[in-house]
């Protein structure tokens, strides 16, 4: 050879991926057509939508203007999905020299390497598919740009653009996955036959296969499992471009529904390490591919399975996720299970007969089927008699753990906002939180040590007339996982738990946060802000409740009053000693939820500046509605409940004795089982249908029991209250302590049982 | 230069080339003839960086062929399929090989494109079977690699094409010491255009040698005895001269006449006879076509055999 070695440290890469963008250049073209047709023309829409919006009231020939637009967002809509599933048609058309024979010798005989030919192939089919997003993407920026110079977008920039934005990368990282699992596909088959079943296969199977088991593990043991929380793992959601899929949907709702606290969502937390996670498995599935690739010989080209062992992997995780999803649907196991083979049998050798191209050598079909069956039920077995792989039993380590979630639902213990949305990361409430779990395993596992043990009947709801506790507990391991387990437990388990959360500062930083919002919400004309930011000062207004959570007062802050008020609201709460918090007395609600306990000096201290001073309830304060004493009406309505019975709110059928381990009863008259004892809370949805012969003659409203109202406290820690008072339309629960003067008052009003 | 040393390739279970010594001469023409399946196509494909052999070694110019970038540069393969290229027009299939052979010779391309008269633009499965050849043999010489290995290279072309094409190939040969290795059943062509060939059987080189040389080894031989004092024709069997140490490839007798075909070189084939006073002793050297066949025969690789299996 003459010349050509002078050439020998040519980039061939470089010319192969030209080679190959130039080879493709029409399909090139129809995804930038399609694209162009996608965000751009949404962007269009968008701006039309907010324009005709602000002239609505204007022009009344407008009103129907959501009908005009509708199908052009749905071409919109159907472009980008064409383009999205344009990566599947972009690899096969980069790799179709694996498949096709008549291929195969012109691109494997070119002076390339493997490694050279695969990641010029691979990245050329990347260039072609993902470009063409970001030339849309930049292009709906230019028109969004040019709408805010027309009209008022300030919503959307402020609001909107980082979700979308974020949104955008979930989306382009999803299309990259869908494209490197379809070359994953692509480069253990020969056939085109096999090429486009893999495909399906694939991209179904391993999402399917992902939940099936994750459904195995739920169905063989329900105690504490969270069927839905598969849809907060990166094993899940990670892992395939279906799961991607999923994570963009629930970013998105998740995003909606954490209006007032956008970094709430669990989505929104999850957002970098998912990425994180979602580029990782691009990356394995890159890596397995380069690497199959690699050892892939020239002359496989027309075998169905270049690597036979995939077929296997397709096969039995498709076997495994039938068989699992008709039993855990069926209602007879071992029918099901019967079922599950002869659906999957005669799939199988269909299968077997396509891709063995005849019935050539059929008995290792059986062998293949039988041995795959045997794996899939000694999978379901060793998942039945492990408790889902001791799933249930397993608490994560504190240290291991770098955020928690805690979800009391609707518990007047904590504010809506916080319940279930906010991740402490304080280190002490973790360790509470793990604790707390560990006892609620305890009790149902090993229940030696304890009195009662927790059925795992916890989703019967016959009656609410229970002391339970509805917890959901959700944590983030530092592995990047999330555990996610759900308890109904007598109130009592929650109190470490519940004091340690509220002491943290975490807390007080964001329930300050949240106060500073719902002042500022209030006070909005335009609606509500979602995110509080410090430099971001807006005037606000202050609404005052009483006790009784009726409201008292009101009175309009400026911006820089709403700061001082938050300031004051959080040093109080970071302040807040335990001992404070377990004997402290309400004295009054910002807003409905943010509880002011008498010991908050800085915020009573910044109400007095403003002229309100709140006094003890008082009988005038007691205007409507009625008294419930232990059941008996006082009054017409069921406003205010006193339960001094200890026996009244007992379960029979989520906790019961050592004794009665093997037998339930859902008798009330059978009560006794478990204790009011050491109340936190207690279902404040709960209605009362038990009357007893209440009359007006009955009908008593007088200092003691306005007395009572004042000694109550909305927390009690480990203690046995005398008596719970709630106030129904409010969604209210305070505590009565055990004290003489209590009793004394509570005498007075309703007899009660003695100790 | 071309070495195989004890090549092993299988596909699967089935052995293709089966410790396959091979050499061949930089600026060769070679003609790689054989049965089919007896490994040809393998071959080039080994060559071409396309396959990766099992065992021993496939080396161009002393270094190991697959994955070797370097290597690959130099060879340029055309296998006996062209529906690759339909979808490409002449132009754009150029510029296709271009980009990955450097020393490609736009002047040289056209000059062949103008002899040969073939439509730049149009697409190429609009293009008969001989044209998608010449279409891909032009550019293949324009990429003016250092060797060209052709998989039935002279399928689908007609005469008046076959001998321009040829032309072509020797003038390369010439002109740059393209060593060309062409795969046919069509011995013909081998026998004009290639000065060495080998024949394959099984997966295994039965011989490997200069034309010239085959044709002077083997001989077919038409001799007539002496009839016996009784005047009864003699007759002599196949191992009659066999034991005379001759390698006899085929034999056939009709009363005093034999017609044999016989291994060596022509003084060895008449002295073998000598001792027998044969009165009639007449050497016909054999095309490469009888070669291939009666070689083929002696393996069991016999038209009358295979025929009635």
């Amino acid at each position: 050879m003459t010349a050509t070695t002078s050439a020998q440290t040519k980039s061939f890469f470089g010319k192969r991926f030209m080679t190959d963008i130039k080879e493709n250049k029409k399909t090139l073209i129809i995804n930038l057509m399609l694209e162009l047709l996608g965000l751009p023309l949404f962007s269009v829409l968008a701006i039309i939508a907010i324009y005709i919006d602000e002239v609505e009231t204007k022009i009344d020939m407008l009103d129907n203007w959501a009908a005009i637009l509708l199908p052009f967002s749905r071409i919109s809509v159907l472009t980008i999905l064409t383009s999205i599933l344009l990566g599947i048609v972009i690899a096969h058309l980069n790799f179709s020299y694996l498949s096709k024979k008549s291929k195969a010798d012109m691109n494997y005989g070119l002076p390339l390497s493997n490694t050279q030919r695969f990641f010029a192939d691979y990245l050329s089919g990347l260039a072609i598919y993902i470009v063409p997003v970001f030339i849309a993407i930049i292009l709906s920026f230019v028109i969004l740009g040019i709408g805010s110079a027309i009209i008022d977008m300030s919503v959307f920039w402020e609001d909107a653009l980082v979700p979308i934005v974020k949104a955008g990368f979930i989306a382009i990282v999803g299309m990259i996955m869908l494209y490197t699992v379809s070359v994953f596909a692509l480069v253990f088959c020969g056939s085109p036959f096999e090429v486009s079943f893999s495909h399906i296969a694939i991209n179904i199977l391993i999402p399917a296969t992902i939940g099936c088991v994750w459904l195995a593990i739920v169905t063989s043991t329900s105690y504490g499992m969270v069927g839905e929380s598969i849809f907060y793992s990166p094993v899940f959601t990670a892992t395939s471009p279906f799961g991607a899929v999923v994570f963009f949907f629930m970013y998105f709702i998740g995003a909606y529904d954490a209006s007032t606290i956008e970094e709430s969502s669990y989505y929104n937390s999850m957002y970098i390490r998912w990425m994180i996670a979602a580029v990782i498995m691009i990356a394995v599935y890159l890596l397995a591919s380069y690497l199959l690739y690699k050892f892939r010989k020239a002359e496989s080209v027309s075998k169905p399975y270049v690597y036979k062992a995939f077929f296997y992997v397709i096969g039995a995780s498709a076997v495994f996720c039938i068989i699992s999803l008709l039993i855990a649907t069926g209602i007879n196991t071992v029918a099901a299970a019967i079922a599950g083979v002869i659906i999957c049998g005669v799939g199988w050798f269909i299968m077997e007969v396509i891709t063995r191209r005849g019935f050539k050598r059929f008995w290792t079909a059986i062998v293949g089927f039988a041995a795959t069956i045997c794996v899939v039920f000694l999978i379901c077995v060793i998942c039945r008699i492990t408790d889902g792989f001791g799933a249930s039993r397993y608490v994560p380590a504190a240290i291991s753990v770098e955020s928690v979630s805690v979800n009391l639902n609707n518990s007047s213990l904590l504010p809506d906002e916080i319940d279930s949305n906010v991740e402490f990361s304080d280190k002490d409430v973790i360790k509470a939180v793990t604790a707390f779990h560990k006892e609620a395993v305890d009790r149902h596992y090993n229940f030696d040590d304890y009195t009662y043990n927790i059925t795992e009947n916890i989703h019967n709801d016959s009656t609410n007339r229970y002391d339970k506790q509805s917890v959901e507990i959700t944590y983030h391991t530092i592995y990047g996982s999330t555990v996610m387990r759900e308890y109904s437990v007598m109130s009592s388990m929650l109190s470490d738990m519940v004091e340690a959360v509220l002491c943290s500062d975490e807390y007080a930083e964001i329930a300050s946060r949240e106060v500073a919002v719902s002042l500022i919400n209030a006070a909005s004309e335009d609606g509500y802000t979602s995110v509080y930011i410090p430099n971001n000062k807006k005037n606000g207004r202050l609404y005052i409740k009483n006790k009784l959570g009726d409201g008292v007062t009101s009175v309009a802050l400026r911006a820089d009053s709403v700061e001082e008020f938050r300031n004051a609201y959080k040093n109080d709460l970071m302040e807040m000693s335990q001992e404070e918090l377990e004997n402290g007395s309400v004295y009054c609600y910002i807003g409905s939820d943010y509880w002011v306990l008498d010991s908050f000096e800085n915020t009573i201290g910044f109400l007095e500046a403003h002229d309100i001073t709140l006094s003890p309830i008082g009988r005038n304060d007691i205007t409507d509605g009625g008294v419930q004493v232990n059941g008996k009406d006082y009054w017409s309505t069921n406003e205010i409940e006193i339960i001094s019975d200890p026996f009244f709110y007992t379960s029979t059928d989520i906790f019961r004795t050592r004794e009665d381990k093997y037998h339930y009863y859902n008798d009330e008259s059978q009560d006794g089982v478990a204790e009011v004892d050491g109340i936190t809370t207690a279902l404040a949805s709960s209605d009362s249908n038990y009357y007893g012969g209440a009359s007006e003659d009955d009908y008593i409203v007088d200092k003691n029991f306005v007395k009572l109202i004042n000694a109550s406290t909305p927390f009690m820690f480990n203690e046995k209250p005398i008596a719970i008072i709630r106030i129904y339309n409010q969604s209210m629960t305070y505590y009565i302590r055990d004290t003489a003067e209590n009793r004394e008052l509570l005498n007075s009003i309703s007899k009660v049982p003695n100790k | 230069m071309i070495e195989l040393k004890n090549t092993v390739k299988k596909f699967d279970s089935y052995t293709a080339l089966n410790g396959v010594d091979l050499k061949i001469e930089k600026g060769t023409a070679f003609g790689l003839l054989g049965s089919n399946g007896a490994g040809k196509s393998t071959i080039l494909r080994l060559l071409s960086g396309i396959y990766k052999q099992e065992g021993g070694e496939v080396l161009i110019d002393g270094e190991p062929v697959f994955d070797n970038v370097k290597v690959k540069q130099k060879v340029f393969f055309i296998n006996d399929e062209t529906v690759q290229f339909g979808g490409y027009t002449l132009n754009e299939l150029k510029n296709y090989y271009k980009n990955y052979y450097p020393n490609f010779s736009e002047e040289l391309f056209e000059s062949l494109r103008k002899r040969i008269n073939l439509p730049l633009k149009k697409k190429i499965n609009t293009f008969s079977k001989g044209m998608k050849r010449q279409a891909i043999v032009i550019i293949a010489l324009a990429c003016k690699t250092d060797y060209l290995l052709l998989d039935e290279a002279f399928d689908g072309l007609d005469p008046t094409m076959r001998i321009i094409v040829k032309k072509m190939l020797v003038d390369a040969m010439l002109d740059r010491q393209l060593t060309t290795i062409i795969s046919s059943h069509n011995l013909k062509e081998i026998n004009e255009v290639c000065d060495s060939a080998a024949l394959l059987h099984n997966g295994k080189i039965i011989f490997s040698r200069e034309i010239d040389s085959m044709k002077g080894e083997v001989h077919k031989i038409q001799v007539v005895f002496p009839k016996k004092a009784d005047g009864t024709p003699t007759e002599y069997t196949k191992e009659d001269f066999a034991s005379t140490g001759l390698e006899i490839l085929h034999f056939e007798r009709k009363q005093s006449i034999c017609y044999i075909i016989a291994k060596g070189d022509e003084n060895t084939v008449r002295a073998a006879f000598a001792p027998k006073e044969p009165l009639l002793l007449e050497m016909i050297p054999l095309t490469l076509e009888e070669i291939f066949i009666y070689e083929l025969e002696v393996l069991g690789y016999d038209s009358n055999n295979i025929g009635t299996d």
